[in-house]
């Protein structure tokens, strides 16, 4: 247990995070804060620290500092304007899931791969005629993303965990709102809408759980990713299922992870250095 | 254990408690608060529509699509494919009255969506035409 807070291990992964969250921040936020939304000082300010953080972070460049940046920067947005200006829409699941895994990337070394930095550190390394850093750092807050995303499943679970739902009566809602309108739904829908509802409590509650044990990842994954893609393409969910499957990374074996990637890159791993 | 390693485990522990058991605070104990985050997604979407059967005195069933003369019925616009109150339960009716023609007495039978369920608002006893009549002075 301890050595979860003393070991390092590939910024392979959280690099990745870092690339994908950098880039859901665009997806959900960045057209509102474009410059011509509003001409006031503070829309144009808050909007020039959103992009100029938030493009430092997709590039990797001075990391660490970005990261902060970009997390001060949406936490202002969530509770300054979210919250206490009454701008509802910024306080909603997605853009809060959002804002605390940007919050979350200020606790690892998410420049030490796919970065900027990472090239500068490599380019500094062959002008001194020395190997290339490892891609290596200390990964302890890593779980964290994990324990979000499995505290996400078990408390949306439990919120939905009632008759109306279980019954699929909610279900029927969402899709005569969305879809079918206010005719009487026929019965062999109004049938299926139970087990569907129950398949999504199973599959929530499980997914709780079951990401955390190796044997039951890679199925968990896979179910999950398809979870999430209907949930995806047939309800309003915004980047909130993006922003999940992302977060998958975090479950990984960071090492397993790297060494994928060099195999899926066709690349040779360098050779394991004296001592 | 180095200060660094102590000072990791305090973070992540506090961290992950927040996370795993802040939510209990709002969700578990119904507490109100922006300072814990809680999981409610989709409890409060889509209870924006009803279900409607329009039918006769006798019981036969109204397609209203048919009477407004939509086809497909998924072509209407979503106005009139998604009735979500009374008022717009009341205001289509007119539309299909004054297509059904004079004379016409036509109910409704509807439940709105709530959080909880289903709330029945018409239970067919009224004439929904009547209404038009008084207007027209019938």
């Amino acid at each position: 247990m301890i050595s979860l807070f003393a070991r390092e291990g590939s910024t392979r992964g959280v690099g990745l995070l870092r690339i994908g969250l950098a880039l859901l921040c665009w997806t959900r936020w960045s057209s509102e804060l474009l410059p011509f939304r509003d001409t006031g000082a503070e829309h144009w300010l808050l909007g020039a620290s959103f992009f100029l953080s938030t493009s430092l972070l997709l590039a990797g460049l001075w990391t660490r500092a970005a990261a902060a940046w970009a997390a001060a920067t949406l936490l202002y947005m969530f509770v300054g304007m979210g919250i206490l200006q009454g701008r509802e829409a910024w306080t909603h699941h997605h853009t809060t899931l959002i804002t605390i895994a940007v919050c979350l990337l200020v606790l690892v070394p998410c420049g030490g791969s796919f970065s900027a930095d990472r090239w500068l550190a490599v380019r500094r390394a062959r002008r001194l005629g020395a190997p290339p850093p490892d891609e290596r750092g200390p990964l302890w807050a890593v779980p964290l993303f994990a324990v979000q995303v499995s505290a996400i499943y078990f408390w949306g679970a439990f919120d939905k965990t009632s008759w109306a739902f279980a019954s699929g009566t909610r279900m029927t809602h969402h899709f005569m709102s969305l879809y079918l309108g206010s005719d009487p739904v026929s019965p062999w829908v109004a049938a299926a809408m139970m087990p569907v509802a129950l398949s999504v409590l199973a599959i929530e509650y499980g997914l709780a759980v079951s990401l955390w044990i190796p044997l039951l990842r890679a199925p968990s994954i896979a179910v999950g990713i398809v979870f999430h893609f209907l949930l995806y393409y047939l309800l309003p969910v915004g980047p909130f299922s993006l922003t999940m499957v992302l977060l998958y990374l975090a479950y990984l074996d960071q090492d397993r992870l790297h060494a994928w990637i060099d195999d899926l890159m066709g690349w040779t791993p360098a050779p394991p250095r004296p001592g | 254990m180095t200060p660094r390693i102590v000072a990791r485990m305090l973070a992540f522990g506090v961290i992950a408690a927040y996370m795993a058991l802040g939510p209990f605070y709002r969700q578990g104990l119904g507490n109100r608060t922006w300072l814990v985050q809680n999981w409610v997604m989709f409890s409060y979407a889509s209870l924006d529509v009803c279900e409607v059967r329009f039918h006769l005195t006798d019981g036969t069933p109204i397609d209203r699509y048919a009477v407004l003369g939509i086809d497909p019925w998924y072509s209407a616009k979503p106005s009139i494919r998604k009735l979500g109150s009374v008022e717009d339960i009341e205001r289509q009716a007119r539309s299909l009255c004054a297509k059904l023609g004079p004379g016409t007495d036509l109910r409704a039978n509807a439940r709105c969506a709530r959080a909880t369920g289903w709330r029945p608002v018409m239970s067919g006893e009224a004439d929904l035409c009547r209404r038009r009549r008084r207007e027209q002075g019938g």
